[in-house]
Order: structure tokens, then C-alpha cells, then sequence
């Protein structure tokens, strides 16, 4: 029988908030294995992702600036109104303004490049 | 300089932008002109996706939605798409700039120009204005100065000039039967095998018998038929050797046959994405000219290689494969192109659009699937044979395996009378070719039948690139199976036949034009024919 990597990341995630131990994890792997089924684990992993956040209610959220600036990621974190610290990166070719990624399915774009490759575009 | 300075000023002073969020799917797999995107659950089918790549956008197109992914194909250079690439959904299916500017054109699978002859249209209309700009891999020799001519639109607010690639068939309330001829130029076809505006007519052989030599000779011929309106011909080469698009296009240009024609190419270097495109394409451009009232012949060259390039997709899809590893779907991906092949009433603008598809066979195997899956969608099919070929019958037509099954309502009245005939002779000799061995041993009327089988099927020789008009056509047949040619030398026949059209042409240049506006073969115009052919032999 071939499980789906959605059921396996269902079973894993049941199983890991019982006991969240790393032998839960290498239990888990060694049977992925044994199904031969390791290259589902990105997929089985992504999945995992997903439910648990979608569980615990947590959202995924990336900063990307061109520069280090507190007061926008505060400013995110306020109107997003997150309870964790959302990943910032820097990314020196967005050349200003913010692009702020929630759980890689919905993006908002205020950077300067892209508005600039609109004006252009247009 | 100072005025463009100006300009910008001014439209960077106008311009506004709007941050909104947006949906996005991330790429997570890439490979070989496909990739995988997780996100984007709201995607629609076909639907143009935008890849943001680091080096500007690449587009794709939705072809597999699947429960938590999507696979789509990518149109350009899969080679600058990376995992982790955002990808946007534009909300609209693929479409193509169509309008009269493209005749005389030669253009890639999305339309843009491969002629090294600068843009196609001269603006960038409304539509032009957001439209999407894809990278291909062919048009890298084009300048960034060019108008956008991909775009993508959704099927509701379909705006004038783009037309969608994939679109449904027009239905049975816009339909008529065919009823106008579409000459060849060929005499075997146009006699045994007519073809009418708004048929699907079938091309299929093997490889070296001629079968794009019929529909180069089909475009050529076009200009000759000036009793009817001319069709807007489109040439779709899929798979093809640039060289042969090159030469084709060249040999249509020396005929002067361009002026008429466009051809598009999704040559054998391109990615497959674009190969399984572009008959859709031209197809497109075809409905255009339709839907304005005139008429178009599409020719896609060929299926075969079409069908290959769509099992590529979709084994690279991960589609299930099925017979000779094609997908499931690959009979619906011809029935719904060839589908759009129509005759459109009155009501609707009365414009056609005729379809030749050509299918190459592997050793004359008729039975292999896309031959056969082929067949069985068009309204009949021309049979190319290679011994014919060998022998120098040259188009190498099998007439008893060939048939059209709708053109015969199509054909002109003068032809059916000759065309009766001919097959019916001609059917006869096929019966007793095996006696022609011994043909001192048979009796009389035996040896009639076999002679006038050799003249007939000598007079249905023809060079290529030398269509006859249909007129001309009418007189050498009424001459062959009335009997007129049947003392003649085998060998002599072909000068016959020339010197008597150039006889035809020099002294009686009245009766072809009487043939040509009536079309058909009066009592009158029949005993004049006879004379003339008399007269002519006695010479």
C-alpha cells in the first residue's frame, strides 16, 4: 500500500504531539524507509507544515527589505498581528519598500523594483 | 532628447501603482520545459501563469491542476526558472494578436515575427498595453523594442485583435454544409478526391512521398482560382528543419504566393510547450479571418510530430501514459483542433475555414494510433503511397484508398461530369492491372480498358509546384475518358497534354472562360470540346 504524503504527514503530526521527542522523528524516517518513501519527505514535510501551523493557528510570514529596519517589521508584525517573529531577509535588489510573504500563498508586493518594472511594463 | 525626457517626466509624474495582495505559488520542481508550483490554489485551467524569475518573467501555462500542486508548461527558456521562483497567476487564458497585418508574415507558436522583419502590428493597442511579454527561446534575436504581442485574456472580455488559443468549435445553429470548392490544383485530388471550403481533408504517408509538395502546390494554386474569393492560407510547420520552413517560405514567395499567406513555426529546435501550440495558433488565425466573413486553409505539418510533442508534455506532466506512451487525451487534442474546421452560414458571416492536416506513417503503417485516431476525425483522407512514388507517379495518390466524404457536394458541375468517369476507368484498370503482363494474350475490350488505364493514370501525373487550373484541368480529363488519347503514344502524352492546353489558350481562350464562370459542361460547351480536341489531333 502506497500512503500519500498528506497521510503521512497527518499520522506523523498525530503522533508527534503525543511525544515530540527526536525518537518520535527517527521512528517516523525509519519507517518512511522501510515503505520506501523517502522522496516524498520535501512533500511529507511541506504538508507537515502546513497542518501544524494550520493547527497551533501560526502564520507563516517573510519580510524581505533591502535594508535593516525595525520599525517596518514592528509595523508587520502589528497589522498582521503575529505572535512570533516573522523571518526578514535582506534583499539589496528589491532596492526599498517591503515585500511581505504569508504562509508562501498570498504576497504582498511594495517594493521599488517591482513597482518600477510596472511603470516600465505599462 | 529633450521631448523624450519630457515624456517621461510626464508619465512618471501620471503613474500610480496600488500594492494589493496577491495569490502565489512557488515553483518546486523544474525540469525539461515543465515545472512544478505548490500555491496557487485558485488557478484556473490553461490558465498564463508569470514566473518571476532573477532575470525578468517567464510565462508558463496551467495544464495539470492537481490536488495540492500544479503542473504547468513553460513557454521560453526553462533554463532561468529556479526552485523557490514566485509564480503569479494573471487570471487569463493564452491568447495571440491576430489581424490582416499578419499576411505575408512569418511567426512563432505566440505569434511574434521570426522574419527578422520588426514588429507585426504597428501599435501597441489597449489590450497591448498590459499585455504579458514572453521570452522565447526564438525570439532572443528580436529587439526589446518590439510590441508585445502575447497576452492573455479571459475567455468573457475577449477584446478585438486577440483571439484565444484554445477555443470551442463553433456550434451546429452557425453551421452550413460545404458547398464551395477549394482546387488543389491537382488534378488526381481535385477530380477523385475535391476538397471544399470548411473540410477537414486528411494528408497522410510516409516520409519522402509528397505530402507537403500537395499543400505548397494547394497554397500556390490559390492565386490561379480568381472565380472565387482567395483563401488567407496559414501554414503551421510543427517539428519541422528551419531549412525546410525556410526553403518553403522562399518558394512561396518566388510564386508569389506570400501575399496570401502566413506561416507559423514551431521549428523541431524549439521546446515541445511551443510546438503543441502552435497549430492551436494558427488555428486561431484562421478564426479570425472566418469570423471576418472570408476564407482561410489551415495546414498543419505535421500531427504526427504534434502528438509527439504533446506526449512529451505529458509524460513530463506525469499525465498517465496510454498506447505508444501518449496520453489519454490526445485523441481530443486533434478532434477539438480539427473540430474548428467549419463552413459558417450566412447569419454568421458565411466565412470558412478548411483544415489539411498531414500524418507521416512509419513503412505505411495506416493502423498505428495517431494515424488512425486522425482518419477517423476528418472527412476524408488522400493516401500517399512510396511504390507509387518509385514508379513516378507523381502525386503519388493511391485514388482507391483515398476519399473525401463531403467534397463531392462541393464539386463543380463540369468536373463531377469528367470525375464519373475517370474513377470509374480508373477502378476498372486497378481490376486488371495484374493482366497487364500478358496483354497480347487478352481480348479486345480488356486491352481498351488497360490502354485507357495507363493514359489516365498518365495524365494524372503532375510536377509539383505547377497546380493547373480547373478549368484546364476539366478539358485534359474530358479528353482522357472520352477516348481521345487512347492511340497516342504513353510516352507522348504528357507533350500532348501541353501542347493541346497551349492550343486551348492561343485559339479558343473563350470555352476555359466559359467553363470557369458556369462551371459546368453544356451540351454546347461539350460539342465544342470535342471539336477542338478533333480538330487538334488531326494537327
Amino acid at each position: 500500500m502506497k500512503y500519500q504524503s498528506k497521510i503521512y504527514a497527518r499520522a506523523f503530526l498525530g503522533a508527534y504531539e503525543k511525544k515530540s521527542a527526536p525518537e518520535t522523528v527517527r521512528r517516523f524516517l525509519g519507517l518512511v524507509r522501510k515503505n520506501g518513501d523517502f522522496s516524498k519527505l520535501p512533500k511529507i514535510l511541506y504538508d507537515f507544515k502546513k497542518l501544524y501551523n494550520k493547527n497551533h493557528g501560526i502564520k507563516e510570514v517573510k519580510v524581505e527589505i533591502a535594508r535593516e529596519d525595525k520599525s517596518i517589521i514592528n509595523q508587520v508584525k502589528e497589522i498582521l498581528k503575529l505572535k512570533q517573529e516573522p523571518e526578514v531577509e535582506i534583499k539589496k535588489e528589491i532596492l526599498g519598500g517591503v515585500i511581505v510573504s504569508i504562509d508562501d500563498e498570498v504576497i504582498v508586493d511594495g517594493s521599488i523594483k517591482s513597482r518600477i518594472d510596472n511603470m516600465f511594463r505599462n | 532628447m529633450q521631448e523624450i525626457i519630457n515624456k517621461l517626466k510626464k508619465e512618471i509624474e501620471g503613474f500610480k501603482s496600488e500594492i494589493k495582495a496577491e495569490k502565489i505559488g512557488r515553483v518546486f520542481e523544474v525540469g525539461d520545459g515543465v515545472c512544478r508550483i505548490w500555491g496557487l490554489s485558485d488557478a484556473m485551467a490553461q490558465e498564463l501563469l508569470e514566473i518571476e524569475t532573477d532575470s525578468g518573467a517567464v510565462n508558463a501555462i496551467a495544464l495539470n491542476l492537481e490536488e495540492d500542486s500544479i503542473g504547468a508548461v513553460i513557454l521560453g527558456d526553462f533554463l532561468k526558472v529556479k526552485e523557490g521562483n514566485v509564480v503569479k497567476g494573471t487570471g487569463r487564458v493564452l491568447s495571440l494578436r491576430v489581424g490582416d497585418e499578419l499576411v505575408g508574415r512569418v511567426v512563432n507558436a505566440l505569434g511574434d515575427p521570426i522574419d527578422g522583419r520588426g514588429p507585426v502590428f504597428d501599435t501597441v493597442d489597449s489590450r497591448g498595453q498590459d499585455a504579458v511579454k514572453a521570452r522565447t527561446n526564438a525570439d532572443h534575436t528580436q529587439t526589446d523594442a518590439e510590441s508585445p504581442r502575447l497576452s492573455a485574456l479571459s475567455p468573457r472580455e475577449s477584446a478585438p485583435g486577440y483571439y484565444p488559443v484554445e477555443k470551442i468549435a463553433p456550434g451546429v445553429i452557425t453551421r452550413e454544409s460545404v458547398n464551395t470548392p477549394l482546387h488543389t490544383g491537382i488534378k488526381a485530388i481535385d477530380a477523385m478526391i475535391p476538397i471544399g471550403r470548411g473540410q477537414r481533408e486528411l494528408i497522410i504517408g510516409d516520409r519522402q512521398t509528397g505530402k507537403t509538395a500537395i499543400v505548397i502546390d494547394a497554397i500556390i494554386n490559390q492565386q490561379q482560382d480568381t472565380s472565387r474569393r482567395t483563401p488567407i492560407c496559414i501554414y503551421v510547420a510543427v517539428g519541422q528543419r528551419e531549412s525546410k520552413v525556410a526553403k518553403i517560405v522562399a518558394e512561396l514567395k518566388k510564386k508569389g504566393a506570400m501575399k496570401y499567406t502566413i506561416v507559423v513555426s514551431a521549428s523541431a529546435s524549439e521546446p515541445a510547450p511551443l510546438q503543441y501550440l502552435a497549430p492551436f495558433a494558427g488555428c486561431a488565425i484562421g478564426e479570425y479571418f472566418m469570423d471576418k466573413g472570408q476564407d482561410a486553409l489551415v495546414i498543419y505539418d505535421d500531427l504526427t510530430k504534434h502528438a509527439s510533442a504533446y506526449r512529451q508534455v505529458s509524460l513530463l506532466l506525469r499525465r498517465p501514459p496510454g498506447r505508444e506512451a501518449f496520453p489519454g487525451d490526445i485523441f481530443y487534442l486533434h478532434s477539438r483542433l480539427l473540430e474548428r474546421a467549419a463552413k459558417l452560414n450566412k447569419d454568421y458571416g458565411g466565412g470558412s475555414l478548411t483544415a489539411l492536416p498531414i500524418i507521416e506513417t512509419q513503412l505505411g503503417d495506416v493502423s498505428a494510433y495517431i494515424p488512425t485516431n486522425v482518419i477517423s476525425i476528418t472527412d476524408g483522407q488522400i493516401y500517399l503511397e512510396p511504390d507509387l512514388f518509385y514508379q513516378g507517379i507523381r502525386p503519388a495518390v493511391n485514388v482507391g484508398l483515398s476519399v473525401s466524404r463531403v467534397g463531392s457536394a462541393a464539386q463543380t458541375k463540369a468536373m463531377k461530369k469528367v470525375a464519373g468517369r475517370l474513377r470509374l476507368d480508373l477502378a476498372q484498370f486497378r481490376e486488371l492491372q495484374a493482366f497487364v503482363q500478358f496483354a497480347t494474350d487478352l481480348d479486345e475490350s480488356t486491352k481498351k480498358r488497360i490502354v485507357r488505364g495507363q493514359v489516365l493514370t498518365e495524365i494524372l501525373k503532375q510536377n509539383d509546384l505547377e497546380p493547373m487550373l480547373f478549368e484546364k484541368q476539366v478539358a485534359v480529363l474530358y479528353a482522357g475518358v472520352n477516348g481521345y488519347l487512347d492511340t497516342i503514344d504513353i510516352a507522348e502524352i504528357k507533350n500532348f497534354e501541353k501542347k493541346f492546353l497551349e492550343y486551348i489558350e492561343k485559339m479558343n481562350d473563350d470555352i476555359l472562360e466559359k467553363i470557369k464562370t458556369s462551371g459546368e459542361l453544356s451540351q454546347e460547351i461539350e460539342d465544342r470540346l470535342k471539336k477542338i480536341i478533333e480538330d487538334f489531333k488531326k494537327m
